[in-house]
């Protein structure tokens, strides 16, 4: 009898605390978070998508060096004399055409290894988190602002640059020798016999025909690999594209 | 009631149908609102907020779209369930749910029906739920079903025990089954001058058989802590488990229109029903709709914050309160009331 009756006052008790305990509740502040209209304020430092000031880029590749999963794709291309690409907000001066800028962030392990080497301090982790896609090719971020079109003209003026200094260095060269030459006729005239001349004019021809050859061989040599570097690049994209799918 | 609405209704199956069919839109509109406000309750007792975003205010729609879904869900019947049974079930269920309305005193001017055994026959209708229930349970043709329904069984055979006993002391005091005439004895601040009539005021014993007639009822109305039939965590859904769709929203109406019963029959038998707390002060038959509601509201309200209080009873816990406690206990309380009504 006793039993029972302490048992029902423990009972009545804890049913009268636990309902307090609810009913305290009830009025308490909720904790959600109603989301697309009001967020959490994020900490300073979140890691959440990464973002690229490419009018800061110098192209130095350090990022891509730096990342572990090997996420980030840079392309450049070598500005010529006569294009001035200014200066980035650092100070930096900028001396190649960044031609590609891909960051897979499907892939990206969110370690911010490639934000700390940057010397321009144009890459970066931004607060977005709302990028999720269908597809994941739709995931891979590319932050060059190159048109095909400047793209071409830049390879182009590249090449032709190139070609432009190869011709000078020639002519310089040649001029040089022919310089020397003519010191050494000069000097051959008042000192050593003329055969000494006609062989120097005979070599002379010769190294001069054979530099051409090689000068252009060399050229077409690196037009192929910058070609088949381009090709490579794009058949793996292209790889990656299918694999993706 | 019915004279009012015979004077501007033409034929006279109208005017009953008009009649009979005033509990069915409470209960409906009632249902609506309780879901949302259990979800509400639920929500903000854990600190959450439940539903935000139907309809605008609150969610307050969610209910309405719940609804709706329901009505579009497939009916499906399994194949080696008894058919006839399994379909036949939810209305039963339902029907003995508002069946047992017809006996409740919304006001002193709407009663469905003066019946001179209102009490009795609402507790002999009510048992009907628990028939409707054992059915479902076995025509599913599925364990967790049938186990549901054998609990149901035990259960409310059980409860029906203390249910009916502190009924009974509420009926020594007042001397007659009809609730109408229970609650027009409770009119007037007849208690120390300033308390209403109701009879919880009655006698210090009356306190304690309407917290032995709650729980009780409690159970009677499968809810938690009581709500083994259907305990979702442990048999799935109960006799509940293989029905979907409008089928399964009668039997979640049912269970809601039950508790609203009960909570009323609550309301009638100690609270003073339609009766206004502050004597003739808003006093009247719509006052009185009023009242009766709020009182069934503020009990439907005290079921849902235990239901988010405690947890659920064991089966062999859920006997032993009844058996051990609970009865002994209702019927100790009978027998005090009734010293208490010879010597006053």
């Amino acid at each position: 009898m006793v039993k029972a009756l302490t048992d029902t006052y423990t009972t009545f008790k804890s049913i009268f605390t636990g309902m307090g305990i609810t009913m305290r509740h009830l009025f308490k502040r909720s904790v959600t978070v109603q989301y697309p209209e009001v967020r959490d304020k994020l900490p300073e430092r979140v890691r959440l998508k990464l973002h690229v000031n490419i009018d800061d880029c110098i192209g130095c590749r350090l990022c891509e060096r730096a990342c572990p999963v090997e996420c980030i794709d840079i392309g450049t291309i070598k500005s010529t004399d006569d294009d001035d690409l200014g200066e980035t907000s650092t100070g930096h001066k900028k001396k190649l055409w960044v031609d590609t800028f891909d960051i897979d962030m499907a892939k990206c392990c969110y370690c911010e290894l490639c934000v700390h080497p940057c010397p321009t301090d144009c890459i970066t982790m931004v607060e977005e988190y709302e990028y999720s896609a269908y597809d994941r090719n739709d995931l891979i971020f590319s932050f060059a602002d190159m048109t095909p079109e400047q793209i071409e003209r830049a390879n182009r003026k590249l090449e032709e640059e190139e070609e432009e200094k190869r011709r000078k260095k020639e002519e310089a060269r040649r001029a040089r020798e022919k310089k020397a030459a003519q010191k050494a006729e000069a000097g051959d005239d008042a000192t050593s016999p003329g055969n000494a001349s006609d062989d120097a004019g005979g070599t002379r021809t010769e190294a001069g025909a054979s530099g051409d050859a090689d000068a252009d061989a060399d050229r077409e040599a690196r037009r192929a690999a910058r070609e088949a570097r381009r090709a490579a690049r794009k058949a793996e994209r292209e790889a990656k594209k299918r694999s993706g799918e | 009631m019915q004279q009012f609405l015979e004077s501007f209704l033409p034929a006279g199956p109208l005017v009953v149908f008009v009649f009979s069919i005033i509990p069915l839109m409470i209960i409906l509109v009632y249902a609506l609102f309780a879901i949302w406000l259990e979800r509400k309750v639920a929500g903000h007792m854990q600190d959450r907020l439940g539903p935000m975003r139907t309809g605008g205010w609150h969610g307050w729609a969610q209910t309405i779209a719940d609804l709706v879904k329901m009505i579009q869900k497939e009916d499906i019947v399994p194949a080696k369930a008894d058919r006839f049974l399994f379909k036949m079930a939810p209305f039963i269920a339902f029907a003995a749910s508002y069946a047992a309305f017809v006996a409740i005193p919304f006001s002193s001017g709407y009663i469905g029906s003066m019946i001179d055994v209102g009490v009795f026959y609402i507790v002999a209708i009510t048992s009907l739920l628990s028939v409707s229930i054992i059915m479902a349970g076995w025509a599913s043709n599925n364990k967790w079903s049938l186990l549901g329904a054998m609990r149901t069984a035990a259960q409310t055979v059980s409860y029906e025990i203390p249910t009916v006993v502190t009924i009974l002391s509420v009926i020594i005091v007042t001397g007659t089954l009809n609730l109408m005439e229970i609650t027009e004895l409770q009119s007037g601040n007849t208690f120390l001058g300033f308390l209403p009539g109701w009879l919880i005021f009655h006698s210090p014993f009356m306190v304690i058989a309407f917290v032995l007639f709650f729980i009780a009822t409690l159970a009677e109305a499968h809810r938690v802590p009581f709500d083994l039939p259907e305990s979702e965590s442990e048999l799935v859904g109960g006799y509940q488990t293989e029905y979907s769709g409008m089928r399964w929203g009668l039997f979640m109406l049912t269970e809601y229109a039950d508790m609203l019963l009960l909570s009323l029959l609550g309301a009638a038998l100690f609270f003073g029903g339609w009766n206004s707390p502050f004597g003739s002060y808003l006093d009247g038959p719509l006052w009185g709709a009023f009242w009766m509601l709020l009182k069934g509201m503020i009990l439907v309200f005290v079921m849902m914050w235990l239901r988010w209080t405690l947890p659920r009873l064991r089966v062999d816990q859920l006997m032993n309160l009844c058996w051990k406690y609970l009865i002994p206990l209702s019927f100790v309380n009978l027998v005090l009331i009734a010293l208490w009504e010879m010597i006053f």
